[in-house]
């Protein structure tokens, strides 16, 4: 089965030799060809002039001279599989170095994140946890994933206030953090994954390639999360009765923000945290507040939360309009005007693998341990499979087994040399279970179909 | 033509761009006379094409085709500048230079009909231009 690995485009060292990228332009079965269906005309060409046919020594020139500036092969086959050689010469002739003007001078981050990156599969603003670091229920904050659409502010705690507004707010208030602390504090733990978590599967998994940033599995993590409840804050301002919409908005750079219902916003379970595994949210978590909403996605549980507007009107915002939608034939966009498509709210039921991918195993016994998560509730079974599907076994689920938290859970694999897929399937309380096809659309969010994992095994 | 030759004639063209547009960028002065902003309107697309366009103008790209509306979303065109210049090119974020992600910026907006086609986009005018349609 082909899998993409999914890499940070950053580690321009590799000494891989770079041939093979010779078979890769000129196989006709190549992704290249596979993926390039041309969805409007390729720009017309200047003057017949000036296109260059190319010829295999021009290749193997360009080749050459990625090998001499020290891009690797992977990162030349991804650089050519979605920009053509000219996106090739444009990496070999720039330098690593960042824009001309210092980010002060521009008034503008130029790092997304304020944690080490060094632990994570990197993406141009998201940090992606690799699970194979992980062995408990808990996820430590600097392993925690990351995903910004904006740099991570700071911001001082002191001067910090959360206004609470709205035509469906009784009275507006401004809220310090001494006055948030000092509501009943909830805690609760569970895990968070981003609307687009596996996104860059679609392509291998299905056969379409999902448009949005190409997460492996590592776009999930667990913490317990220590905070009031939204309804008690809601209930110092008042809500009138008709209330429909909260909309949660961020002091991050354009403000993200993500309305829900009324009723998720009321719910218990949902709290703004200021804490993440007992210390205060670090900075990249959303300091010094933000919402959680166990068991919706990660865009819901908005970070540097600064704003609430409770409204008796159906809130819009991009991220229920354009983004975190489902856009595709199974979701007709007059059915949900004025957004593109069908909301995203709660995620899927998900299991996968703590290992690297591709992963690489010494024959014989091995303990093989996952996570597996479900937005109703603890994952009641995980079956694994290493013959493709034809036969399941069942796997442990490690305790503890929290309401809103993922489940590890462990087997023995007698594994014999060779390559190996090796498949998981989670089946939550209500009955739900991963299945083997799955509706495209088109930004790729909720893909949980059963993933196939690649091991070899020497 | 086959799905190869026009794979390998976009490359070929994407290449003959690249090699002219360093050049051509830095040969264009800061005092840009219309025939100069025209030119700049040139170069700004073809720099599109080649640093962008696989992924945000190909069908099975990995970027979304990128419409008004979703760049509207941004707010302004500053707003838009630091998202692209945070993120993109996707492959290699934050390795352009300002001029470039200007460019890259302008031709959006101008292509997607959110400014006018002679519109001036750049560090001076960003912050005044509004992505809600009531753009200069
Ligand atoms: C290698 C493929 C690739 C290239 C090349 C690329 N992009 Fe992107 N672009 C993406 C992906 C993937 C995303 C989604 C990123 C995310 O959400 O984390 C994206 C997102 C964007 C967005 C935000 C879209 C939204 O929904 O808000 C803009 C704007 C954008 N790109 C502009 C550009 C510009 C301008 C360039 C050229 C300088 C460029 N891109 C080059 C892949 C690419």
């Amino acid at each position: 089965m082909h899998t993409r690995e999914v890499q940070p485009p950053s580690h321009p060292c590799s000494t891989e030799p770079l041939l093979p990228i010779l078979s890769f332009m000129y196989d006709p079965a190549s992704r290249l060809d596979a993926e390039l269906e041309v969805r409007t005309p390729p720009p017309s060409p200047p003057a017949a002039s000036t296109v260059i046919p190319l010829t295999r020594s021009q290749v193997s020139a360009l080749i050459e001279r990625a090998r001499r500036e020290g891009i690797s092969r992977r990162d030349l086959m991804k650089i050519f599989a979605v920009g053509g050689l000219g996106a090739v010469f444009a990496a070999c002739e720039r330098p690593p170095a960042p824009s001309s003007s210092s980010p002060s001078e521009l008034g503008v981050a130029d790092v997304p994140w304020v944690k080490n990156p060094e632990p994570f599969i990197q993406h141009p603003t998201n940090l992606e946890t690799r699970l194979e670091l992980l062995d408990a229920v808990i996820t430590p904050n600097e392993l925690f994933f990351v995903r910004n659409h904006a740099p991570t502010p700071r911001i001082d705690a002191t001067d910090f206030r959360l206004r609470v507004e709205g035509d469906a707010i009784i009275e507006a208030i401004e809220l310090t953090m001494s006055d948030l602390r000092a509501l009943p504090s909830e805690s609760v733990v569970a895990y968070l994954e981003c609307g687009g978590n596996w996104r860059g599967f679609w392509g291998s998994v299905v056969g379409r390639t999902a448009a949005g940033g190409q997460w492996g599995t590592g776009g999930v993590s667990c913490a317990e999360w220590g905070g009031p409840t939204l309804a008690s804050v809601l209930d110092l301002a008042g809500i009138r009765s008709g209330a429909v919409d909260v909309d949660l908005i961020g002091l991050d750079e354009g403000g993200f923000s993500r309305p829900m219902p009324i009723e998720r916003a009321l719910d218990p379970t949902t709290v703004l945290a200021h804490t993440m595994n007992g210390v205060d949210l670090p900075p990249d978590h959303g300091f010094p507040l933000r919402g959680v909403v166990p068991g919706w996605v990660g865009s819901s549980c908005v970070k540097w939360l600064g704003r609430i507007v409770v409204s008796s009107e159906k809130i819009w915002s991009r991220n229920n309009l354009t983004s975190y939608v489902l856009i595709g034939d199974d979701w007709p966009a007059d059915q949900y005007a004025p957004a593109d498509g069908g909301p995203i709210n709660a995620g899927v039921v998900k299991s996968a693998l703590a290992l690297p991918r591709p992963a690489e195993l010494s024959a014989g016994s091995n303990s093989i341990s996952g996570f597996a998560y479900s937005p109703s509730g603890p994952v009641q079974r995980v079956e694994w499979s290493a013959d493709g599907g034809s036969s399941w076994q069942a796997a442990r689920i490690l305790d503890p087994v929290l309401p809103h938290a993922w489940q590890r859970f462990q087997f023995e694999w007698d594994a014999p040399a060779g390559s190996h897929t090796l498949l998981t399937r989670a089946t939550d309380a209500a009955g739900q279970t991963q299945p083997d096809q799955i509706a495209f659309n088109s930004k790729g969010y909720l893909l949980n179909i059963v993933l196939p994992h690649p091991v070899t095994v020497s | 033509m086959s799905r190869r030759t026009r794979v390998a004639l976009v490359s070929g063209v994407a290449l003959a761009i690249g090699l002219t547009l360093i050049t051509a960028i830095a040969v264009i002065g800061p005092d840009r006379g219309l025939e100069g902003r025209a030119r700049e309107r040139e170069l700004a697309a073809e720099f599109y094409q080649m640093r962008c366009a696989a992924c945000h103008e190909l069908e099975g790209g990995i970027g979304s085709p990128l419409p008004p509306r979703v760049l509207a979303s941004y707010g302004t065109a500053q707003l838009l500048f630091n998202y692209v210049r945070l993120a993109m090119p996707y492959e290699a974020p934050r390795t352009l230079s300002n001029e470039e992600y200007w460019l890259t910026v302008g031709h959006l907006l101008r292509s997607r009909g959110l400014v006018v086609e002679d519109a001036v986009v750049n560090q001076e005018t960003a912050e005044g231009i509004k992505l809600d349609g009531s753009a200069s």
